[in-house]
């Protein structure tokens, strides 16, 4: 029962959590430790931190963001993510597609054991 | 980067991760260890305690973890991984060409360059000695054999001309150097040895 019901929300988490980055960038860009402390700090989305940074990797690789690294006054170089316009894109239809599954999932939730 | 300044446990974190990225494709692996430690120096300050930095340790979770989920992602990314692409027509048409292409006045060999670099199943350094072993391909040693055969040629010339009979006799060419031939042969070992190669990596 445990089991199963933590790999269903991994799999939900996973698949959410890269356009929660792409939302974190919606207004302007931000380095990665940011990104990465501002999700941790969320309630229930991100089991381990480090696991973001292989993620920010493929988001660039797939182009919905871009990055500059800037010297900071103390401390290593910050690299700073940005979104394309790709990820804006993705961004907006994710967005909408997943207020259309959240309102399914929660009237189920709340009223398929009635129905 | 300056690993010295980091808090002991930081440091000794950092390294079982450096060991349990030996994994993953050597690009992906600098930019991991490079957040990473980024991330470790902005959360631990100087004098942070022992249970703070325990803490940042804790948030960010089990190296394996974190090394399992760069592969999950790597897997998931567009193929412009080495390695884990698979060789297709793509691939085995950019050999073919490098090897013959050359003797399309060039041009084939040109359009084999462009596709190795562009296939997405080699490393750079892969890429490089498929173009440089040999640039041309077996046109270059073949080329000068060529010529020295095609100059070889048996001449006949009639002897009188008011009979059929007609004395013929073997013209050389050029010809060609014993050292020469072996440099040729050479290179044509070179430019297969190197297409094998790329095969092979190619799977």
């Amino acid at each position: 029962m445990v089991v199963i019901r933590e790999t269903a929300i991994s799999q939900l988490r996973r698949g959410a959590l890269e356009f929660c980055v792409l939302a974190l960038l919606s207004d302007g860009e931000r380095y990665s430790f940011e990104i990465v402390t501002a999700l941790g700090e969320r309630d229930g989305l991100v089991t381990s931190e480090g696991t973001l940074y292989p993620l920010l990797s493929r988001l660039r690789k797939e182009g919905s963001v871009e990055t500059t690294w800037r010297e900071s006054v103390a401390g290593p170089p910050r690299r700073y993510y940005r979104l394309t316009p790709t990820g804006r894109a993705l961004l907006q239809a994710f967005a909408s597609e997943w207020v259309r599954f959240r309102d399914s999932v929660d009237t189920l939730l709340a009223t398929g054991a009635q129905k | 980067m300056s690993a010295t300044t980091l808090h002991p446990l930081a440091a000794a974190y950092l390294q079982r991760l450096r060991e349990a990225a030996r994994v993953l494709p050597r690009t992906e692996r600098r930019d991991l260890l490079m957040e990473i430690e980024a991330h470790l120096q902005e959360a631990t300050t100087i004098g942070a305690s022992e249970s703070e930095v325990l803490e940042v340790l804790d948030r960010l979770g089990d190296p394996q973890e974190i090394v399992d989920a760069n592969m999950t992602d790597l897997r998931a990314a567009p193929g412009d991984v080495p390695g884990s692409a698979r060789a297709g027509a793509h691939e085995y048409i950019a050999i073919v060409l490098l090897l013959v292409g050359g003797f399309f006045v060039g041009i084939g060999w040109v359009v084999g360059l462009v596709l190795l670099w562009s296939s997405s199943v080699w490393s750079t350094r892969e890429k490089w000695l498929g173009t440089l072993v040999i640039p041309g391909g077996l046109a270059i040693p073949a080329a000068p054999a060529l010529i020295a055969l095609t100059a070889t040629a048996k001449r006949c010339t009639s002897v009188n001309p008011g009979s059929f009979a007609a004395h013929c006799t073997t013209v050389s060419g050029p010809g060609l150097a014993v050292p020469v031939i072996v440099l040729l042969a050479l290179l044509v070992l070179a430019a297969l040895a190197a297409a094998a190669y790329l095969v092979r990596k190619a799977r």
